[in-house]
C-alpha cells in the first residue's frame, strides 16, 4: 500500500513536471494557449469558470493556497511556506485557477494527489462532522447552561445587600482604620 | 563519576517523593502536626536533590564527559560555553530533569510562603505536589534517564545541540519560561486537590490559590509569546502563530487557567462558582500533562510513532490515572464546595464572568478537538487528516470577539443586581470609544467585517478599561488629593486592581495587533540579479551581492540587500539560507527591520548558479505590538502579585477582600 502510494506520487510528480514544463511558459506568453493538461482534465474534468487573470487571480490564489497544506512542511499552508515545493505547488494552483478551474476543483486535484491530508480545512463528511459541530454544540449548550444558572439566581429571594454589606463594611473599616472610597 | 553521582541524587529525590506523598496524605487526614513537619522536610529534600542533580548535569556538560548519555547526545567541544549550559534543555531527557528542578523550586517557594496559617491544607497540597514529583522523578530515574552511562569505549566528541535551537537567543529563554508556566500549574492543582480533600475552600486559601495561578499564567503567557516571536524571527514564513499542535498544546492550559482566574474572582466577590473554579484549575493541570504528552511523544506526527520511546505511553498512563483520580475525587467531594452565593441579576458583572468562562472554555474545546482529531481519524479511519489554520480561525475568531466585547461590557456592569436604567447608562457611556476604534481601523485600511467589528469592540473595551483602572484615583482626586498622591495611594491599597486592568490593556494591545497584522499584510516576490531592484510598499530593495559563509555545522548563503525608503537609504538587510548537513531543504533565516508601525521582513527563497536570487518581502503592520502587549500582561501580572497595604499588620485577608469589594 505504501508502495502503490509512492508510485502514484512519483507518477504525479512526473505529470506535474510535464505540465509545468509544457504549459507554464506558454501560459506566461499567451493565457489562452493551453486549455489544461490531459491528466488534470482526467482527474477533475473541464474548468467550470471563465479564465482568470490580474488581481482577481492573485487574490483567489492566496485564498486557495492558504487552505492547502504544504506536503513537506510541518503543518504550514502553501501560502505561508517558504519551501521550494510549496512555491512550485502555489504556481500550479495559480495556473489551474487562471485556466478557470474552481477552487473546489483545485482542492479535488490536490486531494487526489496527496490524499485528504493536504486539505487544511477538513472536508464536511462522515466522522469529520464531529469537529465541525463540536464547537457550536459546546458554545450553545454552555450558553443555555449560563442562562439557566442566571435565571435561577435571579429568582432567589432578593437580599438586602447594601444594608447588610454596609453594616459589615463599617465594622471592617472601624477595625482596619481606613475610610471608604465607595461610590 | 557524574553518571553515578547524578543517578544517586535522582534516587534520593524519588525516595523523598515516594515517602513524602503518603506521609502527607496521612498527615492531612489525621491533622498530625508532626506528620506535616515531615512532609515539609521531605519536600525540601526533594528540591535540594533535584538542584544537586541539575548541577551535576551542568558540570558534566561543561566537562564534556561523553560517558554520560545526555552529554553524548547533545554535547560538543565545539559549542560555546553558554550554549553548552543551556543545552541542558535542548533535548527531552534534559528538559525533564530541568522540569524536576523547577517543580522542586515551586514546592519550596510554596511551602515557605504559605506555611503560616494553612496547616490543614498544607500537608495535602504538598503531598499532591510530591505525588506529581514522584512521576517525573520516576521518568528521570528510568525511561528518560539522562545520567545513563554510555557503554563501550569513551567518545571524545558529540554532535552538539539541535542546530535550530542554537541560532537564536530567544530559544534559550523560551523553553524555561514555558516550563515555569507548565510546572507552575502544579501548585494551584495541588491546592485545589487539598481543598477538595479537606472539603473546604475558604477565602484564606482562595487568595493564595489565585496568586499561584497568576504566577503560572504569567510565565505561560511569556513562554507562548517568546515561542511565537522565535518562530517569527527564525522560521522565515512571516507569521508567529500557525495553530501547530505544539503551540496549541501550550495554549490550552492558558485558556482554562484564565477562565479559572476569572471564576475565582466571582467566587471571592459573590461566594458562587466555587466548584467550577476548582474544576477549571484541575483541568488546566491535566491539560499541561496532555500538552507534554502531545509534544513529547511524537503522537501528533503519527499515531504509530509514539510507541517508539517509552515516554509516550508513560505520559498517557499518567494522564489516565490523574484524570480518573480527579473525576473520582470530584464525584466524592464536590458537594462540600457548595455555593453560598448571593442573588444577582441578568445584567450584572457575574453574567459577564460566566460568559467569559463560556467563551474561554469553548475556544479551549475547539482547539482541543481540532488538535486531537487528526490522531483520532488516523486511528479510526486509517486516513491522515489535517486540521489547520482555516478551521481554527473560523471558530476561534468569533469567540475572541465575544471575549473583547466582554472585556468592555463586563467591567462596566455593576456586581449583583442592577436596574435597567443604570445598565443602559453604564453601557451607553463608552460608545464613542467604539466609534473611534471603528474609524481608526477603517482609516488604516482594514475592510474585512471581523476586523471592523474588532476595531469597534477594542475602542469600547479600551475606554472601559482605562476608566475602571483610574477610578480609585479619580475618587481620591475628588476628595482633594493631588494627582500623584491619589494615584500612588490608591495603587498601594490594592495593586491587584490596577494590575488586572494593565493585563486587560495588554490583552487588548495584543489582540488588536494580531487583528491588524493578520489582515493587512502586503507581500511581494522577486527574482533579482546583482544590481536589480524590487519594491514593496514604500521600500526599495537593491540586491548588492551574494556571500557564502562557512561555519562549523552550517554553510550560510547570504544576500546583501540595500533597503531604501522614500529615496533614503535605511540600512542593509541580509537574509540567509542555511544548509545543514543531513537536511534536504535549507533553512531560511529572515532579516527583519522592525519599526513602531510595521516590520519589513525579507526572506531568501533560493539562489541559483548564475548569481540570481529569489526573495520574498513582507510588510506586516503592528507586529511589534503583539510582543509589547504580552509584555504588558506580564507586568500587570507582577503588579497583581504585590500584596496590598491593607493586608499588612495581620488583619485577616477576608476583611481586605471585603474592602476591595467596596472599592469597586
Amino acid at each position: 500500500m505504501l508502495c502503490s502510494r509512492h508510485l502514484r506520487q512519483s507518477a504525479t510528480w512526473t505529470w506535474l513536471l510535464v505540465i509545468g514544463a509544457t504549459f507554464l511558459p506558454g501560459a506566461l506568453v499567451a493565457q489562452d494557449a493551453a486549455p489544461g493538461g490531459l491528466g488534470v482534465v482526467r482527474q477533475i474534468g473541464k474548468p467550470e469558470s471563465p479564465t482568470r487573470s490580474g488581481e482577481q487571480l492573485e487574490q483567489i490564489t492566496e485564498e486557495v493556497s492558504a487552505k492547502l497544506r504544504c506536503p513537506v512542511c510541518q503543518g504550514m499552508s502553501v501560502a505561508d511556506s517558504p519551501s521550494a515545493s510549496a512555491r512550485a505547488m502555489k504556481d500550479e494552483i495559480e495556473e489551474l485557477l487562471a485556466q478557470g478551474y474552481s477552487p473546489a476543483q483545485v482542492n479535488q486535484y490536490f486531494e487526489s494527489t496527496y490524499g485528504e491530508f493536504v486539505l487544511l480545512d477538513p472536508k464536511r463528511q462522515g466522522l469529520n462532522w464531529l469537529i465541525w459541530l463540536a464547537p457550536g454544540v459546546i458554545f450553545f449548550g454552555g450558553l443555555a447552561g449560563v442562562i439557566v444558572v442566571m435565571r435561577s439566581r435571579a429568582q432567589d429571594p432578593p437580599v438586602d445587600e447594601d444594608g447588610d454589606l454596609d453594616a459589615y463594611l463599617d465594622r471592617v473599616r472601624a477595625r482596619v482604620g481606613t475610610h471608604s472610597t465607595r461610590e | 563519576m557524574y553518571s553515578t553521582l547524578g543517578q544517586a541524587f535522582v534516587l534520593i529525590a524519588l525516595t523523598c517523593c515516594a515517602i513524602g506523598a503518603p506521609v502527607g496524605f496521612a498527615a492531612g487526614a489525621t491533622r498530625s502536626e508532626a506528620g506535616g513537619k515531615w512532609v515539609m522536610r521531605l519536600a525540601f529534600g526533594f528540591a535540594a536533590s533535584m538542584l544537586a542533580a541539575n548541577l551535576v548535569m551542568v558540570a558534566a556538560l561543561l566537562a564534556h564527559d561523553f560517558s554520560v548519555a545526555y552529554v553524548a547526545q547533545v554535547g560538543s567541544t565545539a559549542t560555546p560555553t553558554i550554549i553548552t549550559v543551556v543545552s541542558l534543555w535542548s533535548a527531552l531527557e534534559g528538559s525533564i530533569l530541568l522540569w524536576g528542578l523547577i517543580l522542586g523550586g515551586y514546592i519550596v517557594a510554596f511551602a515557605v510562603l504559605q506555611r503560616r496559617g494553612h496547616r490543614d491544607y498544607m500537608a495535602y497540597a504538598l503531598a499532591t505536589a510530591l505525588l506529581i514529583g514522584a512521576f517525573f522523578t520516576f521518568l528521570i530515574a528510568g525511561a528518560a534517564n539522562p545520567f545513563r552511562a554510555v557503554p563501550g569505549p569513551l567518545l571524545t566528541e558529540g554532535p552538539g545541540p539541535n542546530p535550530l535551537l542554537q541560532n537564536h537567543l530567544l530559544m534559550i529563554i523560551h523553553p524555561p519560561m514555558l516550563y515555569l508556566g507548565y510546572v507552575g500549574m502544579t501548585i494551584p492543582f495541588a491546592m485545589s486537590v487539598a481543598a477538595l480533600l479537606r472539603g473546604q475552600l475558604g477565602p484564606t486559601w482562595l487568595l493564595p490559590l489565585r496568586n499561584w495561578l497568576l504566577v503560572a499564567l504569567g510565565f505561560l503567557s511569556a513562554g507562548i509569546m517568546l515561542g511565537g516571536w522565535w518562530a517569527y524571527e527564525v522560521l522565515g514564513w512571516g507569521g508567529y502563530w500557525a495553530w501547530d499542535p505544539v503551540e496549541n498544546a501550550s495554549f490550552l492550559p492558558w485558556l482554562t487557567g484564565i477562565a479559572a482566574l476569572h471564576s475565582a474572582i466571582v467566587q471571592q466577590r459573590r461566594g458562587s462558582l466555587k466548584a467550577w473554579t476548582v474544576v477549571l484549575v484541575l483541568i488546566s493541570f491535566l491539560l499541561t500533562i496532555l500538552g507534554t504528552f502531545l509534544t513529547r511523544s511524537g503522537v501528533v506526527n503519527s499515531v504509530h510513532s509514539f510507541t517508539q520511546t517509552p515516554i509516550g505511553p508513560m505520559f498517557l498512563g499518567f494522564l489516565a490515572v490523574l484524570s480518573i483520580g480527579v473525576v473520582v475525587l470530584l464525584a466524592l467531594r464536590i458537594d462540600t464546595l457548595a455555593t453560598e452565593g448571593r442573588a444577582s441579576g441578568m445584567a450584572s458583572r457575574e453574567t459577564a464572568f460566566l460568559l467569559n468562562n463560556l467563551a474561554l472554555v469553548s475556544i479551549m474545546f475547539t482547539v482541543l478537538v481540532g488538535t486531537l482529531y487528526p490522531i483520532a481519524a488516523e486511528y479510526l479511519r486509517d486516513v491522515k487528516v489535517s486540521v489547520g489554520e482555516p478551521f481554527f480561525n473560523r471558530f476561534s475568531v468569533p469567540l475572541f470577539l465575544v471575549l473583547i466585547l466582554l472585556m468592555g461590557v463586563g467591567p462596566a456592569l455593576p456586581w449583583g443586581a442592577s436596574d435597567w436604567r443604570t445598565t443602559r447608562r453604564v453601557l451607553v457611556r463608552p460608545l464613542p470609544g467604539a466609534l473611534v476604534g471603528l474609524g481608526i481601523v477603517f482609516a488604516i485600511g482594514a475592510r474585512s467585517v471581523p476586523a471592523l467589528i474588532a476595531g469597534a469592540l477594542f475602542g469600547y473595551a479600551l475606554v472601559v478599561t482605562t476608566d475602571q483602572a483610574l477610578r480609585p484615583t479619580r475618587l481620591r482626586l475628588k476628595k482633594g488629593e493631588g494627582l500623584p498622591t491619589a494615584f500612588v495611594e490608591s495603587t498601594k491599597r490594592i495593586p491587584r486592581r490596577l494590575g488586572g486592568y494593565i493585563v486587560h490593556l495588554g490583552v487588548l494591545v495584543t489582540f488588536l495587533a494580531v487583528t491588524i497584522s493578520s489582515s493587512l499584510q502586503t507581500s511581494s516576490e522577486a527574482a533579482l540579479n546583482p544590481g536589480d531592484e524590487a519594491t514593496v510598499g514604500s521600500y526599495t530593495l537593491r540586491y548588492l551581492k551574494g556571500e557564502t559563509r562557512e561555519a562549523s555545522h552550517v554553510t550560510k548563503q547570504a544576500a546583501v540587500l540595500e533597503i531604501t525608503k522614500n529615496g533614503r537609504v535605511v540600512r542593509n538587510l541580509e537574509p540567509t539560507l542555511n544548509f545543514y548537513p543531513g537536511r534536504r531543504e535549507p533553512l531560511s533565516t529572515p532579516a527583519v527591520r522592525t519599526t513602531v508601525t510595521h516590520d519589513l521582513y525579507v526572506t531568501l527563497m533560493n539562489t541559483s548558479r548564475d548569481g540570481s536570487i529569489g526573495i520574498r518581502a513582507i510588510i506586516t503592520p503592528a507586529v511589534v505590538w503583539v510582543w509589547i502587549g504580552v509584555f504588558m500582561m506580564v507586568i500587570g501580572t507582577v503588579i497583581c502579585l504585590i500584596p496590598g497595604s491593607t493586608r499588612k499588620g495581620g488583619s485577616s485577608s477576608a476583611e481586605a477582600t471585603e474592602l476591595s469589594a467596596a472599592e469597586a
